[in-house]
């Protein structure tokens, strides 16, 4: 198991103004009249990941810190293939499984059972290996009767719940995370903890976004400060959170300092 | 941060557009579902579900019949028929063509979410308005069996490879317009808006025969939405379909996925940009 980043770089347009096609047809039209240069200009592009460049092994747990905007998200995003860069590439030995949501797809007028096997099968699933996760997911989550019942008449804590379950039931090879999964309620909270960790030990890769530095501690033994869509530290956990202490510190006395 | 260590064994995550359109079909148990489970869905907390559709289209055909009928005094036992079929074809067709803009929009969650092959949004909509067309199949058997039992022949069996062909244009219609909405959000508006106007322009409550000269050959004969609507029709009528509309059909699916392949060859990528 392998992932591998190599210069990337990732660019998001901003349509905004451009959003229909009046305005771009229009801009096609004059754009023959003014220079294509200028016509370029018009179209603003916010660039999110600047060359951002590593490699994960098996057994690496990498945890993103950075700012709200550094580009934790979009690096996830990219590492998951959403977003294709527009240079630079990703390359991986394995399967990657993002877990942004903890449901994908989920549709509240489903029931729990029905979402269950959506997602299973939107991350390609196999029969079998989808029975065995449902038979898991009915014991984790202690939904019960409520499996049976559309998700909009569950609490919050109970679809939580219902996605922690059966995304800790996954086989996740490479682990993309935002911020964790969220567990339920507190009485759920000790289990809980046990199976993330048990999960966390099944993925043989993980890539995890953070603003906790208690999280990144407990998940991760390798970091990686992001700053403006670059990779700016990358390595040993305690040196790299040190960093983005400083950091955090450094930029909020220079923000006191503008005051 | 150099990388030295050979990349063998290692493969890049970009899904290309033949990969996504194939591998996509493959995935049918997935693409099934989600379009069974729209259905399921739209009409959970109904009595009648899916036949609320049925219904609307059976009182349509009466009240719409007895007008028509009237209206090109024609004899209705002829002319209700003529009306069921082509509307449930229609109803599918034109169904397919309305909804093909959201294909991508409204699978924006999961399309932000993970790498998959989008098509399969595209071929659960073409699914999920499948199943609606056999529930409006009531609707036409009651109709057949009351005003034209003799026209249920062996060429009911001709509807069958059509409605497949019906489908595959549905898919590359809906990997189109769906791409291209969910960079043009007007596409969607500009598609229902021509849908609109083409179910009074197509022979759908007028037999194509009462036209002819230039008028014919543009709306019947160069009209792509009467050949896709024939091939169907005709059989549900007891009628083989002109050789001329099979040619037609063949000609759209075929540049139809040439398209498909083009447009989505070259946006693809961008598709998760654009929601």
């Amino acid at each position: 198991m392998r992932l591998i980043a190599e210069h990337v770089n990732v660019d998001f347009p901003i349509y905004g103004a451009q959003r229909s096609l009046r305005k771009a047809l229009f801009a096609r039209a004059t754009g023959g009249v003014i220079s294509s240069d200028e016509r370029n200009a018009n179209r603003t592009v916010i660039r999110a990941l600047t060359d951002v460049s590593f490699e994960l092994h098996e057994g690496d747990r990498l945890g993103l810190v950075g700012h709200n905007g550094a580009g934790k998200s979009t690096l996830l995003r990219t590492l998951a293939g959403v977003y294709q860069p527009v240079s630079g590439r990703i390359l991986v030995d394995g399967v990657v499984t993002p877990l942004f949501d903890a449901l994908p797809g989920l549709d509240s007028e489903d029931t729990g059972y029905e979402n269950i096997r959506t997602s299973a099968m939107m991350f390609g699933l196999k029969p079998d290996e989808i029975e065995r996760l449902i038979t898991n997911v009915e014991e984790s989550s202690e939904l019960g009767e409520f499996m049976g019942l559309p998700v909009r008449t569950y609490s919050t804590g109970m679809t939580t719940r219902l996605g922690f379950a059966f995304a800790t039931s996954i086989e996740p090879g490479i682990l993309l995370m935002d911020e964790g999964i969220g567990a339920g309620d507190a009485r759920f909270a000790d289990r809980a903890a046990e199976r993330m960790a048990g999960f966390l030990a099944r993925s043989r890769i993980v890539v995890i976004a953070s603003h906790s530095d208690q999280l990144i501690r407990s998940m991760c033994n390798k970091a990686a400060l992001m700053h403006t869509g670059r990779v700016v530290a990358l390595g040993d956990l305690e040196t790299v959170l040190e960093e983005y202490n400083a950091f955090v510190h450094g930029a909020n006395l220079e923000w006191a300092q503008q005051k | 941060m150099a990388i030295d260590l050979p990349t063998s064994g290692m493969k890049p995550l970009a899904i290309s557009a033949a990969e996504d359109i194939i591998g996509g079909a493959r995935r049918w148990e997935l693409w099934g579902r989600l379009g069974w489970l729209e259905v399921k869905r739209r009409y959970r907390r109904t009595t009648l579900g899916p036949f609320w559709s049925s219904l609307t289209l059976l009182i349509f055909v009466i009240v719409m019949g007895s007008v028509g009928s009237g209206l090109l005094s024609r004899n209705s036992s002829e002319y209700l028929p003529f009306l069921v079929a082509g509307l449930v074809t229609w109803t599918m067709l034109s169904t397919i063509v309305n909804e093909s803009g959201s294909a991508f929009t409204s699978g924006a969650q999961l399309i932000r979410q993970m790498n998959f092959e989008y098509s399969v949004l595209a071929y659960a909509l073409v699914w999920r308005n499948f199943i609606a067309f056999l529930h409006n199949m009531i609707v036409y058997l009651l109709i057949m069996v009351i005003y034209m039992p003799q026209a249920l022949t062996w060429r009911l069996l001709l509807a069958a490879p059509a409605l497949v062909l019906l489908m595959v244009n549905g898919v590359w219609i809906s990997i189109v317009i769906g791409t291209l909405t969910a960079r043009f959000r007007d596409v969607q508006q500009i598609v229902q808006s021509i849908i609109q106007v083409s179910m009074f322009v197509t022979p759908l409550f007028w037999s194509p025969d009462s036209l002819s000269g230039t008028r014919r050959m543009v709306f019947v004969g160069l009209n792509p939405l009467y050949h896709l609507l024939s091939i169907v029709r005709d059989p549900l009528l007891g009628r083989t379909p002109s050789l001329d509309s099979y040619i037609a059909v063949m000609i759209i699916t075929l540049a139809g996925w040439t398209l498909a392949f083009v447009v989505y060859g070259k946006f693809r990528k961008r598709i998760a940009y654009w929601l």
